[in-house]
């Protein structure tokens, strides 16, 4: 993309995009699995109960969210310094 | 260059490789639910602590001056209080329990409980029963997985408080990760511990559920009033402050993974896709 000529602030926002796609898509799988967990959990082991709050699934999802968008933009550094140039040789 | 939205163009290279991609959300889905579950965990047994007073009926729970809680405390309240209490403006009743942390103790093993004694047909008793009946004068109620525990059932004898009781009777819900609750008489319950004209707690029902209640009971008694979900609440975070560092360590190392799992893996994820990018 960056060979084509895309900027860098272009290809952040693409990259970052992903990140929070796949971090939605990851914490509304984890949501539906801790909630099966807790039903499983409450006919299992009454006296250990699974509670889902709402305020938890918020500071986990911030959390993942800004942990994942460091993880995907750190690799940008790289695209940086990549000579448009080379690509098209590989 | 066409201006072209950066999302969709995002979102369609995301998708382009459809098995990378779910296994990067797989693998964020995962560590996500180990934190979720660990703080699900906490959340639900810390809820459970207090089930004694969340079940209550009553509105406010009055202890000695400057006593917030039940675990780990001590009140003692002057019967005579009870009695000021319920000429009270505003004020339904007020029935007093003695209470104390302890176990409940057979040949087939120990269970720890907070011990209750109430005045059998009042409030603070055992709700809901799902076996036998309220306890009478040498008699005790179990919560029923602890009685299980003990391989107890109705008519089946345990010690505690220093004697021996019968089992009259089995509630459900109030064991929790830390202990049960049991019920005894009130009166027996002074027996056994020597006391005489003194309750722990007053639980208190009010005509209106009114904050100025509890000041006014204060005034009056000289003794701290708080509503049941403030009592719960100091309750709980006793019991978290006292009780669960272990778990508070556990919750946050499990935060701490999660997030460097997701860190990583969206790190690797875009490193795959650099060639795409670059």
């Amino acid at each position: 993309m960056k060979a084509l000529g895309a900027r860098p602030g272009r290809l952040g926002r693409i990259v970052l995009s992903q990140a929070a796609w796949t971090v939605g898509a990851g914490l509304a799988v984890a949501v539906l699995l801790a909630l099966g967990l807790g039903w499983v959990l409450g006919r299992v082991a009454a006296t250990l109960p699974l509670v889902v709050e709402a305020f938890s699934v918020v500071r986990v999802g911030v959390a993942a969210a800004l942990l994942g968008a460091l993880g995907a933009v750190s690799p940008l550094i790289r695209v940086s310094r990549v000579d448009p140039a080379t690509v098209f040789r590989r | 260059m066409t201006k072209v939205a950066g999302v969709p163009i995002g979102r369609r290279n995301l998708f382009s490789e459809r098995r990378r991609t779910f296994l990067g959300i797989a693998g964020v889905g995962v560590a996500l639910l180990m934190v979720l579950a660990l703080d699900g965990i906490f959340a639900g047994a810390m809820r459970e602590v207090s089930r004694y007073i969340d079940a209550s009926e009553a509105d406010f729970f009055v202890s000695q001056r400057g006593v917030r809680t039940m675990h780990m405390s001590s009140s003692s309240i002057p019967l005579a209080a009870v009695e000021r209490i319920r000429m009270l403006p505003g004020v339904r009743w007020a029935d007093p329990i003695l209470y104390d942390s302890g176990a409940v103790t057979t040949s087939e093993g120990r269970e720890l409980t907070y011990l209750i004694g109430y005045a059998p047909g009042g409030r603070g008793g055992p709700a809901p029963l799902v076996a036998g009946e309220e306890p009478g004068p040498g008699e005790i109620v179990l919560d029923e997985r602890a009685a299980d525990t003990l391989g107890l059932g109705v008519g089946g004898r345990v010690e505690s408080l220093g004697r021996s009781w019968r089992v009259s009777g089995l509630t459900t819900g109030m064991t929790n990760i830390v202990n049960s609750v049991s019920y005894v008489p009130f009166d027996d319950f002074a027996a056994a511990r020597g006391l005489d004209g003194v309750a722990s707690y007053v639980l208190v029902g009010s005509e209106t559920p009114a904050d100025a209640l509890a000041g006014r009971i204060e005034s009056a008694t000289g003794l701290t009033a708080q509503s049941r979900a403030r009592f719960s609440a100091e309750e709980r975070q006793r019991v978290k402050d006292m009780s669960t560092e272990l778990m508070q360590i556990m919750t946050f190392a499990a935060f701490l993974i999660g997030l460097a799992v997701i860190g990583l893996t969206l790190y690797a994820a875009t490193l795959s896709r650099l060639r795409e990018i670059g």
